[in-house]
């Protein structure tokens, strides 16, 4: 399976036995009581693309999503709470492949002492002060969920880890050991009218040199959150690198840092990295993305009672550009590649949300805007908790302008409505 | 406004007849703040919230509540882990409360692991949906109002004073309130809301209280919206007071990872 699948459900390698081996400990721990909780949700969800061109392959299929779900939420902790295992998966009916499966979205254990935590597991981790925009989340994405119409949570995969979290007085540290690096799902020519170059993917041989590591150091200045980042890994998308006909994915090291704090009563926060992207050393690999500078200044401020409005501005400069487009252009010309990107490439995102009939309903309107040509996105969502068990959420994406071969202007033909229904117990 | 001025004194000079001690409207008020939001150091709730619309449809918030006082009066820090609605299950506020300037807050999304800082709301906003506005979970500071001793009352057998609140500021969904504060326990019992045409537009009531570690505290309330038939009822469990709360759950470690033993 490849990682273009829509449905976000890659095929996964089973949890390492050291996660086995923990929870059969965990079972096997005598003595101390242990609270068990179950719960979960039904969900269907449909969605459909709106415009009537057909799919690469010249099959015409309009839908996106047409799934049930069943999400089972397992938790077992010990009395004290000093040990914990927690399990959450989803059953999945996809009508549009035509397959049932499960879809282990997390499953993990907890040992928690004074001073420190470890969790071993499949899990999800968000990292950075960005609204649908990462810098120092370099945790894997679910784009094709994303652009479907799918809850939020989907957009996240969780990766299976090691993960050490330490803590002193004022600050504390996340330190996350990833074995198998796991990588991005993005929009697939079999639902999605999408450009896609190269249809084969190599991944990274599975051996521990292969490993990612990631690391956050959390800190407060009075009231100013401030965090510093480290990650060493992989590019996750699939537009970074190509070897042999084949796409790659790259090395890429990432410094960064967070900043946020309350300013006027509103928040302002401040994101930065350094992606260094180890394969493409001097930028000239026209195959290997260049290495870059990412930077997102935000500011989200409440308008009015329940109505607040989110901005952000975002962007992206390349480190040797006049290497990469000398070398990138020829590619483009020749029809094998994608148009060149720019030496700063800049995004804007504007999201407002309001809370309605007792905060029952919920509105929001989300837009981005690629600057230079890369297309623009407009999202308005409607959720209505009809009931404290049962909600309905229903919404819309639409796409204009752009280059065929960018984020966002590839999407242009996949403007969206869909609609989700879920009975949480 | 003569005859108003002339009734103003009597009720006045009946408060102060009928006292040992004077007591002016101000210091009542921050008598009550204290009592009904500084009790003890720090403490400990569970609360359940049934949020009540005109056609008798109910929905239910459960959550902990976990409050620490920085200084009397002055900063607090709450933690609050909701349990109920499912939807909502694991969700948690962290929040420190300044009442010179805006609050910090922060908001755990448990089905993305998401720690986020979120704006300060309009202190007039609802809490959760409910009734309740975020000013009347955590305390309105006395000093945005004026305060204006009306006169002693008895409410349910019990002695009080009755003290007009005039925010300072001009508010939108009401113009001034009754307050009725109770003589011994220094407990809002009572406070009614009223427009500017002199309508009763909303009304808080405490419907049980008790003494705990000896302070006395409200366990049990009512607030009701009268013109939208909406109403809020909440009550109180395992209330604890100067548990010893240590620092450290008011932190990012607890919003990632909830203290099991502080919010069972």
């Amino acid at each position: 399976m490849n990682r273009f699948d829509p449905t976000g459900k890659a095929a996964r390698a089973p949890l390492s036995l050291p996660l086995a081996l923990a929870a059969l400990l965990f079972f096997s721990t005598p003595a101390e009581a242990v609270d068990v909780e179950v719960h979960g949700f039904l969900m269907g969800t449909a969605s459909s693309r709106v415009n009537s061109t057909p799919l690469v392959s010249g099959k015409k299929n309009n839908w996106l999503l047409g799934e049930e779900r069943v999400r089972l939420d397992l938790s077992a902790e010990s009395d004290e709470g000093s040990v914990g295992l927690v399990s959450k998966a989803d059953f999945v009916t996809d009508q549009v492949a035509g397959v049932a499966e499960v879809d282990l979205r997390e499953l993990y254990i907890d040992y928690r002492a004074d001073d420190f935590e470890v969790r071993l597991g499949r899990q999800m981790l968000t990292w950075g002060v960005a609204d649908r925009l990462f810098i120092n989340d370099v945790f894997p994405k679910n784009w094709s969920a994303f652009f479907s119409g799918q809850p939020l949570e989907y957009m996240k995969m969780g990766s299976d880890m090691a993960k050490v979290f330490m803590f002193g007085s004022g600050w504390d540290l996340e330190l996350a050991l990833i074995p198998v690096a796991q990588f991005d799902v993005t929009p697939g020519t079999d639902r999605f009218v999408v450009y896609s170059p190269i249809p084969t993917i190599t991944e990274p041989g599975k051996k521990l040199a292969n490993g990612e590591v990631a690391a956050r150091f959390h800190t407060a200045l009075g009231t100013t959150d401030i965090a510093l980042y480290a990650f060493r890994g992989f590019w996750h998308q699939p537009d970074k690198g190509a070897a042999g006909g084949s796409i790659i994915y790259p090395r890429l090291n990432n410094y960064g840092f967070t900043i946020q704090d309350t300013v006027l009563g509103g928040v302002l926060s401040l994101e930065g990295g350094f992606y260094h992207s180890i394969d493409d050393g001097n930028g000239t690999n026209p195959m290997i993305a260049n290495s870059q500078y990412r930077y997102m200044i935000g500011y989200e401020h409440e308008l009015m009672t329940d109505v607040t409005l989110g901005l952000q501005w975002y962007g992206e400069v390349m480190k040797n550009h006049a290497g990469y487009k000398a070398a990138a252009q020829p590619a483009f010309l020749a029809g094998l590649g994608p148009k060149p990107l720019p030496a700063h490439r800049k995004i804007v995102t504007a999201n407002l949300r309001a809370l309605w009939m007792n905060q029952t309903l919920t509105t929001s309107l989300f837009f981005m805007g690629v600057g230079d040509a890369g297309g623009r996105m407009l999202n308005p969502d409607l959720h209505y908790a009809v009931t404290d068990s049962f909600s309905v959420n229903v919404g819309a994406h639409t796409f204009w302008g752009g280059h065929d071969t960018w984020m966002l202007g590839t999407m242009k033909h996949d403007d969206n409505v869909y609609m989700n229904t879920k009975w949480t117990f | 406004m003569k005859k108003y001025i002339l009734i103003t004194i009597a009720t006045a000079l009946l408060a102060f007849s009928s006292t040992a001690q004077a007591e002016d409207a101000a210091s009542i008020m921050n008598k009550a703040h204290l009592a009904s939001y500084y009790a003890a150091n720090d403490g400990k709730a569970s609360v359940h919230m049934e949020i009540i619309n005109p056609d008798g449809a109910t929905r239910v918030r459960e959550f902990t509540i976990l409050r620490k006082d920085v200084t009397d009066g002055g900063d607090q820090w709450f933690y609050v882990h909701f349990k109920k609605p499912n939807d909502v299950r694991d969700m948690t506020f962290l929040v420190n409360k300044h009442p010179d300037r805006a609050d910090d807050r922060w908001l755990f999304i448990p089905s993305i692991k998401m720690v986020k800082r979120i704006a300060a709301s309009d202190a007039r906003a609802s809490f959760v949906g409910s009734d309740y506005t975020y000013e009347d979970i955590s305390g309105r500071h006395p000093n945005n109002d004026s305060a204006e001793l009306m006169g002693e009352e008895e409410l349910d057998g019990r002695k009080t004073w009755a003290v007009k609140n005039t925010p300072k500021e001009e508010l939108d969904d009401y113009s001034w309130r009754k307050t009725w504060v109770d003589q011994e326990t220094h407990l809002v019992l009572k406070e009614s809301y009223y427009d500017e045409d002199g309508a009763e537009v909303r009304r808080f009531t405490t419907d049980e209280y008790k003494q705990v570690n000896g302070f006395w505290v409200g366990i049990a309330g009512t607030m009701e919206n009268l013109e939208l038939e909406h109403k809020t009822v909440v009550r109180f469990s395992d209330v604890q007071l100067d548990v010893g709360v240590p620092d450290k759950v008011f932190t990012e470690r607890s919003l990632k990872s909830a203290p099991k033993k502080w919010i069972k």
